[in-house]
């Protein structure tokens, strides 16, 4: 018992010894510390987990230094739930003092900590989160967005699917909820100013299980239904629009969530030939190859557009630290290198900011394909370096293009302005 | 017959789903006063089940089978283990309440937060029985005929057989039931198991057109208490009715005004309460 005893002493001696030494060493340049708020339980917990590990590769990859300091992630979870999301925001300002905020999954989180974030000077990379306001109206100098603006999205698809695809009469099938306004908002405005015709506005309450309702309504003079459903839904969705006879008599347009690995090994059968865009890397491109080998490597999943956009944002992060040698303090020449942070080559074209803080990138256009017996989402066409604002400049952007949320519903009479 | 006959046709679909939940439930309650709360979860621990036999058989039959038996057994086993041995009302809901959370986390646990969606019997994959120029989905006229036969066996089960009178002794003075020789405890483990094995069925069939996730447990425990409650405590008819009404009320809102269709059927609810307090058919 005794040498037992002692054993235990020792042990506790020696490992303490090790932590005090350990925090000495590092006291002599303080890491700098990143506060990374993702929900890691609840419906979503998958989706933050692939945000975070994202993020942790790149800097993984950099062995977690820049300009010679150390860098130190403090990763909570939000749950997905906004009160949960502002607590865990202020605890990591405010007890753990980080010097920036990333991740954030949802819309609602984004907004609910906007303020906060805002007033305490704190930067912030938001990763996933696409409301437009983010980066539009309710834009913050401290504010920046590495994934996208649903309507950025929706603007490109439906002028596409119009100019590129023939498709002039449209369905919008959508949840009914303020980011899916948007986004299927900006695919009507677009493919209506391009001269196509939306023929009818469907929303489906969020937490439909039956949506026969909607399907048997649906219009089937329609040459393209364009459909927004993120989450356990889209599953439901895809599988009785099979059911209800539309798969193959219409086509479908969606965001690539309703048809990525999430859900084509489920329902490929039912969503072959669907049309999508988000995020997705160029698996020609060299770099590109690399973050997915890494990726996959590490964590043996695929990173589903959502571990791209995060990585996007640790790549903006890690170059604005190495242009300031890691001098984070000085929060205003940090941010001033962040807004001008370029990545000429990345994995999905050329990054940068625009004056709003938001991503500007290239915007695949991708088509899910049946091989074999497995699915493959190609990419069939590449939009170059779009911005939020599309074609306009942001002043004409809030001057021409309508309010998306004030629009829903009124799209098959909208009538765009010569 | 236009897209108004089809929306009717869709929410027979439902109600019929909702009906096999809700007979289970009605019978319980009506023999042993047992609010379960957990029959949301075995009707969807039965869908689990079904994605677990899909994977061995591709046979639906079977799958069904497998479903009724194993979520029949868990009724009874949850019956004679733990909730013959309480009486009061409260304590019961709060157990069966319990069970429904230990449940649903279990299958969390096992199956993960993911959903998924469970093929559709061969020849009803995509067929479609067409109605003017509009389709309906042949494997819903398939619930439908099962949801009738269910409906049709129950009634002869609780109005002509044998062990229909024994619970409809049971039911109307449990202890003169046990003074004229009948073992009302096996009984009401049998009438437990059997509402359980309904509520596998309901979740079998219905996983191929509404999938298995957390969370649908709920979703489905809401809507048929719902149905219960309008169609009255402790009646096979009335769950029935009501069943059919929440269905059809369900599909109409949905189309007429989507973001009120759950205000709408409780609005309806609370309409019929005030009408009739103990339900179109109930008899307390």
């Amino acid at each position: 018992m005794l040498t037992k005893r002692a054993l235990i002493y020792g042990l506790t001696v020696v490992l303490f010894w090790g932590l005090l030494v350990c925090d000495k060493g590092a006291e002599a340049a303080p890491p700098i510390k990143i506060g990374y708020l993702t929900p890691l339980t609840g419906p979503f917990a998958r989706i933050g987990a692939d945000l975070r590990d994202g993020w942790v590769l790149h800097f993984e990859e950099i062995k977690n230094k820049v300009g010679g300091r150390d860098v130190q992630l403090i990763v909570e979870d939000s749950e997905g739930k906004p009160d949960v999301g502002l607590i865990k925001t202020r605890k990591l300002v405010e007890k753990d003092k980080v010097d920036m905020l990333a991740g954030i999954f949802s819309t609602g989180v984004a907004y609910a900590v906007r303020d906060y974030v805002h007033n305490q000077k704190i930067p912030l990379m938001i990763t996933n989160a696409g409301a437009d306001d983010l980066t539009k109206q309710k834009r913050s100098p401290y504010i920046f967005r590495s994934s996208l603006s649903m309507s950025q999205m929706g603007l490109v698809e439906g002028d596409w699917l119009y100019r590129k695809l023939g498709k002039r009469k449209m369905v919008i099938l959508g949840q009914d909820y303020p980011g899916s306004w948007e986004w299927c908002g900006s695919v009507a405005y677009s493919f209506i100013l391009a001269g196509g015709k939306v023929l009818q506005e469907l929303y489906t309450p969020m937490g439909t299980t039956d949506f026969a309702p909607f399907l048997t309504a649906l219009n089937r003079d329609a040459d393209v239904v364009f459909s927004f459903h993120i989450g356990y839904e889209t599953l439901r969705l895809s599988t009785q629009y099979y059911e209800f006879g539309l798969y193959g008599k219409i086509q479908r347009a969606t965001g690539l969530g309703e048809i990525d690995e999430t859900v084509n090994p489920q329902i490929g059968d039912y969503i072959v030939g669907t049309i999508a865009t988000g995020i997705r890397g160029n698996p020609d491109n060299p770099h590109f190859q690399s973050f997915y080998k890494g990726f996959k490597g590490k964590y043996g999943k695929e990173p589903g557009g959502f571990g791209d956009s995060s990585y996007m944002g640790a790549m903006f992060v890690s170059r604005a630290l190495q242009e300031v040698k890691g001098n984070i303090e000085d929060k205003e020449v940090f941010l001033k290198a962040l807004r001008g942070v370029k990545i000429p080559e990345s994995g999905w074209g050329p990054l940068s900011f625009d004056e709003y803080q938001h991503v500007i990138r290239d915007i695949p256009i991708c088509k899910l394909v049946k091989v074999g017996n497995t699915f493959r989402i190609d990419i069939i066409d590449n939009v170059p370096q779009v911005s939020q604002f599309w074609r306009y400049t942001p002043k004409e952007f809030f001057e021409k293009v309508p309010v998306w949320a004030q629009m829903k519903g009124k799209w098959s009479e909208y009538q765009p302005a010569k | 017959m236009g897209s108004w006959g089809i929306q009717i046709l869709n929410g027979i679909t439902l109600g019929m789903l909702l009906f096999l939940l809700a007979a289970g439930f009605t019978l319980i309650f009506g023999l042993m006063g047992i609010l379960n709360l957990s029959h949301g979860t075995l009707y969807l621990l039965a869908g689990y089940v079904a994605v677990a036999a899909a994977r061995h058989t591709n046979n639906f039959f079977l799958t069904v089978i497998a479903g009724m038996l194993v979520i029949g057994i868990l009724g009874m086993l949850l019956h004679q283990r733990l909730l013959r041995h309480t009486s009061e009302h409260l304590p019961q809901a709060l157990l069966t309440l319990g069970i429904a959370l230990f449940f649903s986390d279990l299958a969390i646990w096992i199956w993960g937060g993911y959903p998924y969606m469970v093929r559709k019997p061969a020849g009803f994959q995509s067929s479609l029985l067409m109605f003017g120029k509009i389709p309906f989905p042949s494997y819903r006229i398939l619930v439908i005929i099962i949801g009738v036969i269910v409906a049709v066996f129950l009634w002869w089960f609780h109005e002509r057989s044998r062990y229909g009178a024994m619970i409809r002794a049971g039911v109307d003075d449990e202890e003169m039931a046990q003074a004229i020789g009948i073992n009302t405890r096996r009984l009401m483990t049998l009438v437990f198991g059997l509402g359980a094995a309904l509520a596998g069925l309901g979740g079998v069939i219905g996983a191929p057109i509404m999938g298995v996730y957390p969370g649908h447990d709920m979703e489905v425990l809401t809507l048929s208490l719902v149905v219960v409650v309008i169609g009255g405590m402790g009646s096979l008819v009335g769950a029935f009715v009501g069943a059919l009404i929440v269905g059809v009320a369900d599909n109409i809102a949905k189309i007429l005004l989507p973001n009120l269709s759950l205000f709408f059927i409780f609005g309806l609810m609370a309409l019929i309460l005030v009408i009739r307090p103990t339900g179109l058919f109930g008899k307390r």
